[in-house]
């Protein structure tokens, strides 16, 4: 009789094959599971993912963290938007937003940090080009690379209420706990620094594919009907310091400004709007506001772009 | 087509194997075989459909060569083909792999510009055509029978071996080709093959990959020329010592276990290197079919150790000059194969001195044979790092790091206990910085890592050993499973084993879906 260390070749490859077409069949639906029931539900991608897919409000803010975290949506008024998109996420989210519903007043980013080389490089998220894909597409596309360190967090932490919404959402609005102001001053400088020279574009930005992408997406908004406002988000005294001496910077603003009065869409730069020291508490960080300034701010965008000159 | 892809080991290899035994049932033999080379044809052509031409006329050539070599007598002419046929061969390699080389290097000392087409280097091309260049030599000493030409395609381009060897030997290989069994499905191979293929896997993908992080981020830095810390660059060098033995050493598991998926056994090629005690031992158990190679093609027609100590070792220098160079044209390959020749001189002077002293170094005192082990690694590690650095210049960054150029950084929070105890000149090489401050290593725990894996390398039966009593590879001697006695630690087919393959293999099929399959070293050179 065999007995649990009996030798059969045959036994030995079905079982071989069985348990780890079982083991398989397990790790595949725990994980949809995980995937489905524990981290959608707190990932903020997704959650600006529904936000695009399902948003009815005609008129809607787009671009990148400097975006989302300062200008706050509301039910008539979304922000559209991630942290690190670049302007080919930017068009592929306008695209899909608008293309069942005819848009009313838009916000479109203009910061010259679009063109510096870390965005310039960075590929298109895959849930963007394709948003409108189901639970498996995404579940492949999106959820796959990372289902390693779902696991990994789910087994160091010992559980499954591990995963948190990473920030507080409200319309496609980042509410920024954090204060700039708090930070050292010392601190402050180097890190404005630091990132002023992560975010220098490039010289000739306007000869780069994403400055044609840049115009095809306002001239789409144009044909489209919508009431089209370029705006230059504003950045910390310290960032700004360091932002203005480079000469591309301005240059990318004046493509900013060009491609805005092309299409017959007014350009607001308020890059230097909060550059004073006294400002510093309406930064969560160097170039993103926080629960303070993004209220002010939006009320004063929303003023700039859209009301009538008297 | 990767081994460690969902589209082989899920759609080919079934397809494969099923059309090989259902043929070799229901038809014929040959048959069968011809199903076979039509795969591994098929196998090589999914990366550049384009290549194909380039294996089918080194094939046809080769064996027209051969066959002259075999049918004709008269010497001068024999001299003149086996001449044609090596020239042809070593020519191929030579444009295809050292062209850009040459004409860079003549740039460089020169001036002089030399237009070359952007060259792509066909993969395997190392391999097979050192296979062939062995047939050749065979047939013109005689020793090569008059295969027929669907054996003779099989050899050279058999899936298993043909992307990074082994490099078999045509007597190894025809032999079984042509055995009436051959083409049967016998479930003690296919049990035995699977086992094989799938600790080779686990090898590859969560070993091999996983260190790969640790090794790239270092060796790119350095390429960059950031100078790494000391810790930072002994991490990256060992990291790269465990990826490319658990890469190289888990492709040729998987290659030995495929071929014995279709019931043939290849020679062994790993035999736990790292164990070795002496570089002598390194190059008996490190890619032993090209080690194989280079001594009876190359080492033994320049005279071997036949013609005196000077030319022995001369002869042993340009061999592992030449070694170095197979595996890239690249100066630090050069200076790899150069470093390991030099390894092999000082090592041979160093037995002969012992010997004439009397006792082995490795019995002369206790632990002798761990500290041989360590020097050895010590050694092998070094001449890692100008085989794996981009150029010369990033491999000095990295070894002046490891030998505490930039002196020795701790984390601060040692600083308050060792200060009082420091000499004063150790505070010239001893900093308090942190052990990662350039941010190349992210974590200590891939010094846990590599801790567990040399141990693994050190003290762990290796694969053959785990299966010695099924004979996984042709030439292995079981007798090297005595170290191992106790005998539940080697590999039956039974409950406990299927458990732990089919978790391995799970494992690492897992983490290729989630990961994505990187490419074996080895399919470089």
């Amino acid at each position: 009789m065999q007995n649990f260390y009996t030798s059969n070749f045959r036994g030995y490859v079905y079982r071989l094959l069985w348990i780890q077409a079982a083991l398989l069949v397990v790790l595949a639906s725990t994980s949809i599971s995980l995937v489905t029931d524990v981290v959608e539900p707190n990932d903020d991608f997704i959650s600006r993912l529904h936000l695009t897919r399902n948003g009815t409000a005609k008129n809607a803010a787009f671009g990148d963290s400097h975006i989302v975290w300062g200008i706050v949506g509301s039910p008539d008024f979304i922000t559209l938007g991630a942290d690190g998109e670049t302007i080919a996420d930017m068009e592929l989210r306008v695209r899909y937003y608008f293309q069942n519903k005819r848009p009313g007043k838009v916000i479109i980013q203009g910061d010259p940090h679009s063109f510096s080389p870390y965005k310039l490089e960075r590929g298109t998220h895959a849930y963007l080009q394709d948003m409108g894909a189901s639970f498996w597409r995404r579940f492949i596309a999106h959820h796959r690379q990372y289902l390693g360190q779902y696991w990994r967090k789910v087994i160091a932490n010992r559980g499954l209420h591990v995963f948190h919404p990473k920030h507080e959402i409200k319309w496609g609005w980042v509410v920024g706990k954090d204060r700039w102001s708090s930070v050292d001053p010392v601190v402050r400088v180097h890190q404005a620094l630091s990132r002023v020279q992560r975010q220098t574009p490039i010289e000739e930005l306007q000869r780069h594919e994403f400055a044609e992408t840049y115009r095809r997406t306002l001239s789409f908004l144009k044909r489209s009907g919508a009431e089209i406002c370029v705006v230059t988000m504003p950045v910390s005294y310290d960032y700004h310091m360091h932002a203005e001496r480079t000469r591309s910077t301005a240059s990318a603003i004046r493509f900013f400004q060009d491609v805005a009065k092309q299409n017959d869409a007014r350009y607001v730069n308020f890059f230097g709007l909060y550059a004073q020291p006294q400002f510093d508490d309406y930064f969560t960080d160097e170039d993103h506001l926080n629960e303070v300034g993004a209220p002010r701010f939006t009320k004063k965008l929303l003023s700039a772009c859209f009301d009538r000159p008297d | 087509m990767l081994f460690n892809s969902y589209e082989f080991i899920f759609v080919f290899l079934p397809i494969t194997l099923a059309g090989y035994f259902l043929i070799g049932r229901t038809a014929n033999r040959r048959m069968a075989l011809a199903w076979l080379l039509l795969a591994s044809l098929f196998f090589y052509a999914w990366w550049n459909p384009l290549n194909l031409w380039l294996i089918g006329t080194s094939i046809c050539f080769n064996y027209v060569v051969a066959r002259y070599l075999i049918h004709r007598s008269w010497p001068s002419a024999r001299n003149f083909f086996l001449a044609l046929g090596v020239t042809g061969n070593l020519a191929l390699l030579g444009y295809f792999k050292y062209a850009k080389f040459v004409v860079d290097n003549l740039r460089a000392m020169t001036g002089v510009e030399v237009h070359l087409p952007n060259i792509v280097l066909p993969i395997a091309i190392s391999f097979f055509t050192f296979q062939q260049i062995v047939f050749l030599v065979e047939a013109y000493r005689g020793r090569a029978e008059d295969y027929d030409f669907l054996h003779y395609s099989l050899l050279v381009a058999f899936f298993p071996h043909l992307i990074a060897g082994p490099i078999v030997h045509y007597r190894e290989m025809l032999t079984q080709f042509t055995r009436p069994r051959v083409a049967r499905p016998w479930v003690s191979h296919f049990a035995v093959g699977i086992t094989i293929f799938s600790i080779g896997l686990f090898k590859k993908v969560i070993v091999a990959d996983g260190m790969a992080p640790y090794a790239n981020s270092v060796f790119d830095a350095a390429k960059t020329g950031i100078s790494p810390t000391f810790f930072e660059a002994w991490i990256g060098a060992l990291a790269y010592t465990f990826q490319l033995y658990f890469d190289f050493s888990g492709y040729s598991d998987m290659a030995i276990g495929l071929a014995r998926m279709i019931g043939i056994r290849f020679p062994l090629n790993f035999d736990s290197p790292y164990k070795a005690t002496n570089i002598v031992d390194f190059w008996r158990r490190w890619h032993i079919t090209l080690s194989r190679f280079l001594r009876d093609y190359l080492y033994i027609p320049l005279g071997g150790n036949r013609k005196g100590t000077v030319r022995r070792y001369s002869n042993l220098f340009i061999t592992m000059l030449l070694g170095g160079l197979w595996h890239g044209a690249g100066w630090t390959f050069v200076v790899w194969g150069g470093l390991h020749g030099s390894y092999l001189i000082v090592n041979h002077l160093w037995q002969s001195l012992r010997t004439r002293m009397g006792k082995p170094f490795d019995q002369a005192m206790p632990f002798g044979q761990d500290l041989a082990r360590l020097v050895t690694f010590v050694c092998v590690v070094i001449a890692w790092v100008f085989f794996r650095a981009d150029g010369i210049a990033a491999a000095s960054t990295i070894l002046a790091s490891m030998f505490l150029h930039n002196g020795i950084s701790l984390p601060h929070r040692f600083e308050p206990h060792m200060t009082e105890f420091l000499p004063s000149f150790a505070s010239e090489y001893l900093r308090f910085d942190g052990m990662f401050q350039n941010g190349l290593i992210d974590s200590y725990q891939s010094i846990t890592w590599l801790f567990a894996l040399l141990l693994v390398v050190w003290y762990m039966p290796n694969t053959q050993q785990l299966l010695a009593r099924y004979r996984p590879a042709l030439g292995y001697r079981p007798r090297k499973v005595t170290a191992y006695r106790r005998s539940w630690i080697l590999w039956r087919p039974n409950y406990v084993w299927s458990v732990i393959l089919a978790a391995l293999g799970a494992m690492a099929l897992v983490k290729m879906w989630i990961g994505g399959n990187a490419e074996f070293l080895y399919f470089q050179f």
